[in-house]
């Protein structure tokens, strides 16, 4: 019953946030089912997927919370801020508006996350170049002003998702091997998980010792 | 470990923020203060934990009692995180690292000293420097516990109880190698039924009430779940998540389906439904932000209480349960809310059975869970629609429209609009506030304007620019009456024996005494042997005379009437005003004084110098004072003038006499009787001749004067003018 799902080290937890109709649903549908998924329906509310990926040969399992960007939800989404090891901030390279919004998401983002959380900035549908009215230069700027990490992706062709979901892994996972995010913190968004010996320390010490065997 | 503020959908903007006012939000995770705050003051803390621990390595036994009385204040310090550890060390230690940087150095003091408390310390002592803080939430739960109104021996006993379910939760978690959620839910539930034999018949309970019991079982179920959400919400050895995913998909494929799919009597395209739709939604997908069962089930509460209001509102009357569930459903299938089955199953598992089996909470639970199953199993058949197209319609093949979608986006494009005609209602407000602070601005200037010109109005009608006409002191007056009287009389006389002028001096100078009128009146011998007194009389004129060139030097302002009179003409340039007034006075006053003629004459020539600049009407304000000054002049002159005068007599009679002399040659010519009114006709013709004609001839007349006591034939023309005058008035 309990072998492949929880056969992680980490669990990390994400969140996508970004104007509505900017393609968040389809980023995580495109990294989770590796598809593009037409017809989407606006999220309401909240939603999320998981999949497990690997950064220095360790398995870590990314749970993505994709936000409703509906103003409307956003007193909903706030609260899955909270305790987010990385966020992806999405916007529409063919919208201007959606990247004037930037600032008010990443403000909402600094408020409610701690210190230590990744924000990633992607530029998303970068297949539609001929109606981009935000260059990549610009954003660009905006992400080195910011402190941002940054890619422009696009959830139709897979261009770009999987590093943008990586890099941002990455980037948590080095955080952690420097000691700069405290695993222990409640809110860190990170878990350790008890599948592998001699991990387990930072979580549980000795009776871990016996749960060497997850199956 | 969880948090202690369960997130409320609405927040209210002030909660968000950073506690120390620093204008940024807070964050519940950082203790109410935003990340820069919080890491600021994370930094000082280990500073200070740094500074502090080498004291402590030096003198251990120094901080026995001291330190205890820095912790009281942190009684959770103390006191109860404790009794936790020693009920259950394993557990704590993975949750003490988690704080380590918090932890307050003297902590660590109390750790390492061997004082009262190491007893109890020793038996943790595998913790080592590791020391515990608690959580926002146990302090929060510390409180709740010590307001539960139950004796306190119960609350000792519930509070072991909590610690005794929360030990035996962590180690299943960590200890058995085959987890299995049914044997912990099976735990967890045998510990609420324990607990409720406990409430309900320990000897600790009884004074409590019944609603006192059921709180305090409350409170346990609250604390133990809230504490252990990480470990029993969606266990990773359970297939939780995984269902919600497929629950979450299989939502999404079926964003399709409207109200009408479901025999539902929900308007999709009511705003007003459609916002009760949205709070139930709100509701729903808000169950996943709590920790306890009984606050996801508090919510499940309030979501379906929505539904029937909304269902109210669309059936016109309370909805039957054949109602309830297809919009509970419909509601679910809009809402999609996030891990559905992990928070379904937590509740089912976790929560005190007696609770699902009961109340108005256990009902609506038991819908949604009904929802959900048939979402899960619903096909075409189910739906009224064929399976071929069910197929089409899941698998996003058909194109498909549903009035919710486009109300959806309607909603968000009318949300829009309503935001900016708001911000557009809010310029407006500010413009017109703006406008009007302009208009107020208009009208006080208006206003201050008129009240400037009315106080200017009213001042000028309070004290009018009105021209008086002078005032001749009446004691001149009644003199001059007096000398008119006799002027008329002595007249005669003196003219016959004197060239007019000087006659006319005489004679008015002789008009005080009746003697010298009478030796005046005699002929010309008479008037010879008479010299003597005549003398005497010119030399008053002289007097007189003396006074009147110093005066006219000083532009004749110094004399004391005359330039009263040209102040008069200039004023009264036009013959309308004041004309009788003036000749009268004039008349009157040129017998006032002997020097009278003289002065007047002199004092025009002065007075037609000043017409240009006289004419100002600010001068007239000095009327009056000029007349009081002249009086004032009149009799500090007198004595000061006397005393020059009286040197200069003899040269003034001398002067005189001559004139005397010679004017009374002339003065045999018969004319001099007809000259007897001179005095007064001068001034007659001076003031008909302010017409410009006269004007020469009179200042050549004055001329005359001035030059009197050198040229005698100048004078001669004059008296000869003048008589010719006097003549031509007598004719009139």
């Amino acid at each position: 019953m309990s072998s492949a799902p929880y056969n992680y080290n980490y669990i990390f937890k994400y969140i996508i946030i970004g104007d509505m109709g900017v393609g968040k649903s389809c980023l995580l549908h495109q990294f989770t089912e590796k598809k593009f998924m037409a017809n989407c329906p606006h999220t309401i509310g909240v939603e999320f997927g998981t999949r497990i990926i690997e950064v220095d040969d360790k398995k870590i399992k990314l749970q993505i919370w994709d936000t409703a960007g509906q103003e409307r939800f956003r007193a909903v989404t706030r609260s899955y801020y909270r305790g987010a090891a990385g966020a992806l901030m999405v916007y529409d390279i063919t919208r201007r508006s959606t990247y004037n919004h930037l600032s008010s998401w990443l403000t909402d983002t600094r408020n409610l996350t701690n210190p230590n959380t990744v924000i990633f900035l992607i530029g998303n549908k970068s297949d539609l170049e001929s109606t981009r009215e935000v260059t990549y230069e610009e954003a660009k700027e905006f992400a080195d002003e910011n402190g941002l990490m940054f890619l422009e992706a696009s959830a139709m062709s897979g261009q770009n998702v999987e590093e943008a979901f990586l890099e941002t892994a990455r980037k948590i996972y080095q955080n952690i091997q420097e000691g700069r995010l405290d695993l222990n913190a409640s809110e860190s968004g990170v878990q350790h998980r008890p599948s592998q010996p001699g991990r387990t320390s930072l979580t549980n010490e000795a009776p871990n010792t016996k749960d060497q065997c997850s199956c | 470990m969880s948090l202690a503020r369960v997130p409320q959908l609405r927040i209210v903007q002030r909660d968000l923020k950073c506690r120390q006012g620093c204008g940024f939000y807070g964050n519940a995770q950082f203790d109410g203060l935003c990340s820069k705050c919080f890491r600021e003051r994370n930094d000082k803390r280990k500073k200070a934990e740094q500074n502090a621990l080498p004291p402590v390595a030096n003198s251990p036994n120094t901080s026995g009692t001291s330190t205890a009385g820095r912790l009281s204040p942190q009684n959770l310090l103390g006191r109860v995180p404790n009794k936790r550890q020693d009920s259950m060390p394993e557990i704590s230690t993975g949750t003490l690292t988690k704080k380590k940087s918090l932890v307050p150095a003297v902590f660590q003091k109390t750790l390492q000293s061997n004082t009262l408390k190491s007893k109890k310390l020793k038996q943790d002592g595998h913790l080592g420097q590791r020391a515990y803080v608690p959580d926002p939430t146990e302090s929060q739960f510390m409180l709740q516990l010590r307001q539960l109104r139950i004796p306190d021996d119960g609350k000792r006993k519930l509070k072991s109880e909590i610690q005794r379910l929360d030990n035996a939760i962590r180690s299943y978690m960590n200890n058995s190698a085959n987890k299995n959620v049914d044997e912990l839910s099976e735990m967890v539930q045998n510990a609420y039924t324990k607990l409720a034999d406990i409430v309900h018949n320990d000897q600790r309970f009884q004074i409590a009430t019944n609603e006192d019991r059921e709180s305090a079982i409350d409170f346990f179920e609250k604390v133990v779940m809230t504490q252990n959400h990480k470990f029993l919400f969606s266990p990773y050895f359970t297939l939780d998540e995984e269902n919600d995913v497929k629950i979450q998909k299989r939502i999404r494929q079926l964003s399709w389906i409207t109200a009408k799919h479901l025999v539902c009597s929900i308007d999709e395209v009511n705003a007003e439904s459609r916002d009760l739709v949205y709070n139930a939604i709100t509701e729903l997908v808000g169950i996943d932000s709590y920790y306890s069962p009984q606050e996801k089930l508090e919510c499940t509460v309030r979501c379906c209480r929505h539904i029937f209001e909304l269902l109210k509102h669309s059936v016109g009357g309370p909805a039957s349960a054949d109602e309830f569930l297809p919009a509970l459903i419909f509601v679910v299938l809009k809402a999609n809310p996030v891990r559905l089955h992990s928070n379904v199953n937590f509740v089912t598992r976790f929560t005190n059975a007696s609770r699902l089996m009961s109340g108005e909470g256990g009902y609506y639970f038991t819908n949604l869970c009904c929802a959900i199953s048939f979402i899960e199993n619903l096909n075409g058949e189910s739906l009224g629609i064929s399976e071929e197209e069910f197929d089409l319609l899941m698998s996003g093949d058909k194109a498909f429209s549903t009035p919710w979608e486009s109300a959806l986006l309607a909603c968000e494009g009318l949300h829009l609009i309503s935001e900016n005609m708001k911000r557009m209602e809010s310029l407006k407000k500010r413009n017109s506030s703006i406008a009007t602070g302009i208009e107020n601005f208009r009208k006080d200037l208006e206003e201050f304007q008129r009240e400037i010109t009315d106080k200017v109005d009213a001042c000028i009608a309070k004290a009018p620019l009105t021209i008086l006409p002078i005032k001749t002191p009446s004691h001149l007056i009644s003199k001059a009456r007096a000398h008119l009287a006799n002027g008329s009389d002595i007249g005669l006389a003196t003219a016959e024996s004197v060239g007019h002028y000087s006659a006319n001096l005489i004679a008015a100078i002789s008009a005080d005494g009746n003697t010298n009128k009478e030796s005046t009146k005699n002929t010309l011998p008479l008037v010879k042997n008479s010299t003597n007194q005549i003398i005497d009389i010119l030399e008053d004129a002289s007097h007189t005379l003396a006074l009147k060139d110093t005066s006219t030097t000083s532009i004749g302002r110094l004399s004391p009437l005359p330039p009263a009179q040209p102040n008069i003409d200039l004023q009264f340039a036009s013959p309308i005003f004041n004309y009788t007034p003036f000749d009268a006075i004039s008349l009157l006053e040129d017998h006032s004084d002997s020097t009278d003629d003289y002065l007047i004459n002199t004092n025009l020539r002065g007075g037609l110098t000043n017409v240009n600049y006289d004419f100002d009407l600010s001068d007239h304000s000095g009327e009056n004072s000029v007349t009081e000054d002249l009086k004032l002049n009149l009799e500090e002159f007198d004595p000061l003038a006397q005393k020059p005068t009286a040197e200069s007599d003899l040269q003034a009679t001398e002067q005189n006499g001559s004139t005397v002399e010679r004017s009374l040659l002339d003065s045999d010519s018969p004319t001099n009787g007809t000259l007897l009114p001179s005095p007064l006709k001068p001034t007659v013709t001076d003031y008909r001749g302010f017409s410009s004609f006269e004007i020469p001839s009179i200042s050549c007349n004055t001329g005359d004067f001035a030059s009197l006591n050198h040229s005698v034939n100048e004078s001669e023309i004059t008296i000869r003018t003048t008589s010719t005058v006097i003549e031509n008035s007598k004719a009139n």
